[in-house]
């Protein structure tokens, strides 16, 4: 039986290949650029997970978004610690991976979506309150609320992309690689610092995505008009991701950290996790 | 044939309950596992909990575990079958009773072991106590280390375990462990227990990676403090002056040019501690001879700077402290030397500015300049090219400045042999390449006081310098 490649695969690993030798390039200049190396090397397995998902039969592609869903809340857990009585609620998002997962391969985005307002708005919180008596509510409130949020609300969005056409979640995985280059290459959005190269790697970054967005789009079962402005979107989301991912790190102290590494996985999946949610939406409205 | 099927079942409770627990459930990370040493040994490390036996353990190769025993208390996994069980079938532990009883010697089991070339787990803290805290040592560590002459001892410093499963708490929660492992080293077999103990206790504590900011209000990082001058015995004099004002008002450490000082409202104490550069830094100072470094940084002297900058930099993470005083600034030295030597014309803000750059690691040499750089400031190559370390730019900067003639004067006077650079003239150009890359961080938000030689002593100089650091940047409280 012969097999051949789909376009759109093909055309995402040549995205990878691509910013490849610019991220190893970049990386030899050292500073902010080292990660750039390790970037491309989570992409090949980050997008080598999203072709599973989209190729893979449901009953093994949800196991394996569960434990990257699992794995991310880990990893962000044991930088982000919260108040030792909280542990109860980390172990209650743990629990809720498959009870997100559910609805999302369902298709059922109304079930999701109440599952999501009362376990994430209602039940969280209170479970977190019981211990209000130790200092640091808030705070450990907001991290705890921030991690449901990535890994229990925006990633399963990806498993909801697994009912779009086939070669959704690819045309996903290209438009986060493109947009994220440049935005990588100039210096990503930080709170406090100059704004100016981040604005420019923004703007080739949606400039980019937009057309190539329109150019892969059909492979995706999409239309050009579609893919561009998803592309645009999809830059928005990686941008808003990387604001979001810089000032966390900010504030637990990442960047000063002396041990090499601390927080990569978050640093790179944020982004593409925040702008699932954007381009399913998207696709949701248009369809 | 018993010892055969212990360790078969040793090996099967390793392979399909410790691996998939620790490393795909927990997260385990092991950091330098490769300095376990082949030979028997016996690790100690902090202990919160119930995890930590099985991770030290998961430290060997598979097939040494069956050797590997950690030492229980008698009394808590004793108390029923199934912890005992758990125990001694399982994790091939040796028990021995916390509280000896007369006439017995509760350590024996584990000395006999380490005899036989076994290696041992072992918890000098005595229980699990607090999570997050590590207990003094019992003196337990001390008599073992004794009792067997050139024993290597590990340490161990365990970050996560005490989250995952603390005591008192039933149901383990995954939020990720980092085991990381530290050099093996003998005791002084003569030292007491307790010494020992202390000892072994600061090993394990060095290894403690940067605790993660726990929610609620944070401390600060300190404030960097450097003292620069082109003569030695001046700057050692300010430096200690500083380190007395700072210290006066809050706890302050000192990296001075050879010891690590501390200073509180009793005043400085010197402790004792060196800036050591250990055999394996060494290289290091070899290359540094190799290219030539010369001035303040020759051979081992720069291998000295790039320790001494790495403490500042772990310093940094350092929430107990409220200031950090340096005797001399890597980043300044090397600018200041680079601009006095590098060529005919001193830098420009623009070329000083880069030479910042590529010290502090935002910037990598060209590879064409490699052999302009190589040759002109050996220093400032090696520290990038090699990314050796990036000094820290101070929060604030105290230049004390000498007249040429009066800073010869004192170097001839200090009786150590002249250097053939150490020329009026040149300590004068030294003078102003100082000022240059003072003013180059000025630009970059440092803050400079520049004291004249004759004011080091006076108190409005000082109070200058604990003003500068009271209203710096990193002093304010995050929220």
């Amino acid at each position: 039986m012969r097999y051949t490649v789909p376009p759109i695969d093909l055309a995402l690993a040549l995205a990878l290949l691509m910013a490849a030798p610019f991220a190893f390039l970049a990386g030899r200049r050292g500073g902010r650029f080292r990660g750039m190396p390790g970037w491309v090397g989570f992409w090949v397995f980050f997008g080598g997970m999203l072709v599973a998902l989209s190729r893979a039969k449901p009953e093994y592609s949800f196991p394996l978004l569960a434990v990257f869903m699992g794995y991310g809340l880990r990893r962000y857990f044991s930088l982000a610690p919260v108040r030792p009585p909280d542990r109860w609620a980390i172990l209650s998002m743990y629990a809720a991976v498959p009870v997100a997962l559910v609805p999302a391969y369902q298709g059922s985005y109304a079930l999701f979506a109440g599952l999501f307002t009362v376990g994430v708005v209602l039940f969280l919180p209170g479970l977190l309150a019981i211990s209000s008596r130790r200092a640091g509510l808030l705070d450990s409130m907001g991290r705890v609320l921030l991690g449901a949020f990535l890994f229990l609300v925006c990633a399963p969005h990806l498993g909801m992309l697994v009912h779009r056409p086939v070669g959704r979640l690819e045309l996903f995985a290209i438009l986060v690689v493109i947009a994220e280059l440049p935005q990588r290459l100039a210096g990503r959005p930080r709170p406090g610092f100059e704004l100016l190269w981040p604005a420019a790697g923004m703007a080739v970054a949606a400039v980019a995505s937009v057309l190539i967005g329109a150019w892969v789009a059909p492979w995706g079962g999409a239309t050009r008009i579609q893919g561009a402005v998803a592309g645009l979107l999809v830059a928005v989301g990686v941008a808003v991701g990387a604001l979001v991912s810089e000032a966390v790190a900010h504030d637990l102290e990442l960047r000063a950290s002396i041990v090499i590494g601390r927080g990569a996985f978050l640093d790179r999946c944020v982004p593409a996790v925040f702008a699932a949610p954007l381009f399913y939406h998207y696709f949701e409205l248009v369809s | 044939m018993r010892k055969l099927l212990l360790a078969v079942t040793v090996l099967a409770f390793q392979v399909f309950f410790a691996w998939p627990i620790l490393n795909v459930f927990a997260g385990l990370r092991v950091r330098r596992r490769a300095l376990l040493p082949k030979g028997p040994c016996l690790v100690v490390a902090n202990h919160n909990s119930h995890l930590d036996a099985p991770i030290l353990i998961s430290l060997f190769p598979l097939l040494r575990r069956p050797r590997v025993h950690p030492v229980a208390a008698a009394d808590y996994f004793e108390s029923n079958w199934i912890r005992r069980m758990f125990a001694v079938l399982f994790l091939n532990s040796i028990t021995i009773e916390r509280k000896a009883r007369p006439g017995q010697d509760p350590l024996e089991s584990v000395i006999q072991a380490l005899r036989d070339g076994e290696s041992l787990v072992f918890f000098p803290e005595g229980s699990r106590g607090e999570p997050g805290v590590v207990a003094p040592f019992r003196a337990g560590v001390g008599h073992i280390v004794r009792a067997v002459p050139g024993l290597l001892v590990v340490p161990v410093f365990l970050a996560g375990p005490e989250r995952i499963w603390p005591r008192g708490q039933s149901i383990p929660v995954p939020l990720g462990i980092e085991a990381t492992v530290g050099k093996p080293r003998t005791y002084p077999a003569d030292a007491e227990p307790r010494e020992i103990a202390a000892m072994v206790r600061e090993d394990v504590l060095a290894l403690a990676p940067p605790a993660p900011p726990a929610p609620g209000p944070r401390q600060a990082p300190p404030v960097h403090c450097a003292v620069c001058c082109v003569e030695p015995a001046l700057r050692s004099a300010a430096f200690r002056n500083a380190m007395a004002r700072l210290g006066s008002i809050a706890p302050t450490v000192g990296l001075g040019e050879e010891a690590v000082l501390d200073a509180d409202a009793s005043g400085v104490h010197d402790r004792g501690r060196r800036v050591p550069v250990v055999r394996s830094r060494a290289w290091i100072g070899l290359m540094a001879w190799a290219f030539r470094t010369g001035g303040q940084f020759r051979g081992l002297k720069f291998a000295e700077m790039v320790e001494r900058s790495r403490m500042d930099e772990a310093l940094h993470a350092e929430r107990n402290v409220r200031f950090v005083v340096g005797e001399g600034s890597a980043l300044v030295d090397l600018m200041a030397w680079f601009d006095v030597r590098g060529g005919r014309e001193p830098l420009n803000d623009k070329e000083l500015h880069q030479v910042r750059a590529y010290l502090e690691g935002e910037r990598r040499i060209p590879f064409a300049r490699w052999g302009d750089y190589a040759r002109k400031a050996p220093g400032v190559w090696l520290l990038n090219v090699l990314d050796l370390v990036r000094p820290r730019r101070p929060d604030v900067l105290v230049l004390v400045s000498v007249s040429a003639e009066d800073a010869m004067a004192r170097i001839r006077a200090g009786g150590e042999p002249v250097a053939t650079h150490e020329t009026e003239e040149f300590l004068g150009r030294l003078q102003e390449s100082y000022r240059r890359a003072a003013g180059s961080l000025r630009l970059g938000g440092v803050e400079v006081i520049e004291i004249e030689s004759a004011e080091i002593d006076r108190p409005d100089a000082m109070a200058a310098v604990e003003a500068a650091c009271t209203r710096a940047p990193a002093v304010e409280t995050t929220r």
